[in-house]
């Protein structure tokens, strides 16, 4: 039988990934939690990256999300910053 | 129509990608390419010996996909559209980006169409790029940060 999951998990780029030092962390839950309180608890946990942590593009499940979206348990989340391809 | 998105860390070819841009029916196609520029002049003048690419692929890929989508509603005429970015290491003087649109006619929209895909690309796909040069390294960063219809 499969554990049900109790985690997201948050994925990190480009400068963020080198100011929180880690690719990606797995972060306890409660199911469709928003935003907000995942970018306060990560704020929390990297203080030299709060800033950034706060104000940042957000993607959960690879759409952009907004402080007021809920997020699914097991969902992919990732923070990054403003985009520079081309 | 199918359009071909592509992320990798190979060469890119523009007489291969406008191949992949032509039809029977196509007449036309416009194709933009970004490359890595060794000197800046606008703003900082600087000098850069390589760039280094990072993507988030699985979004980065969709966001490509939803880009070609958004060009076929506003320029439906446009027939086939392939787009690809670079990533990893690119030296300076090398097309990182390409955006390539093709269709019956030069009057049915390519030229906006691949305007508006490469605008969209920074605004919206999930791509960062670190500069090297003689005095160091920095990440770019964009100035664009997406709403809800992103």
């Amino acid at each position: 039988m499969s554990e049900m999951t109790s985690k997201v998990k948050v994925l990190f780029f480009a400068s963020l990934k080198a100011k929180v030092g880690v690719n990606q962390v797995e972060i306890n839950w409660t199911e469709n939690a928003r935003v907000a309180e995942l970018r306060a608890q990560l704020a929390k946990q990297f203080p030299d990256a709060s800033q950034v942590l706060q104000t940042c593009p957000v993607a959960v499940n690879r759409s952009f999300a907004f402080d007021q979206d809920p997020i699914p348990l097991g969902a992919e989340v990732a923070f990054f910053p403003r985009v520079s391809g081309g | 129509m199918q359009p071909v998105i592509e992320i990798t860390y190979d060469a890119v070819d523009l007489n291969q990608i406008l191949d992949r841009v032509t039809r029977k029916t196509t007449g036309a196609a416009c194709i933009f390419t970004g490359m890595v520029r060794g000197q800046t002049r606008r703003n900082l003048p600087h000098e850069t010996t390589y760039l280094e690419y990072e993507a988030y692929i699985p979004m980065a890929q969709g966001k490509m996909q939803q880009i070609a989508d958004e060009i076929i509603v506003r320029w439906p005429e446009v027939e086939c559209i392939v787009m690809v970015q670079r990533i990893g290491k690119l030296e300076a003087g090398v097309p990182s980006v390409v955006i390539a649109c093709a269709a019956a006619h030069r009057d049915a929209g390519i030229f906006e169409a691949a305007r508006y895909g490469i605008d969209r690309l920074k605004e919206i796909v999930p791509i960062w790029k670190k500069e090297v040069s003689p005095d160091g390294e920095y990440w770019v960063e964009g100035d664009y940060l997406p709403t809800k219809e992103d």
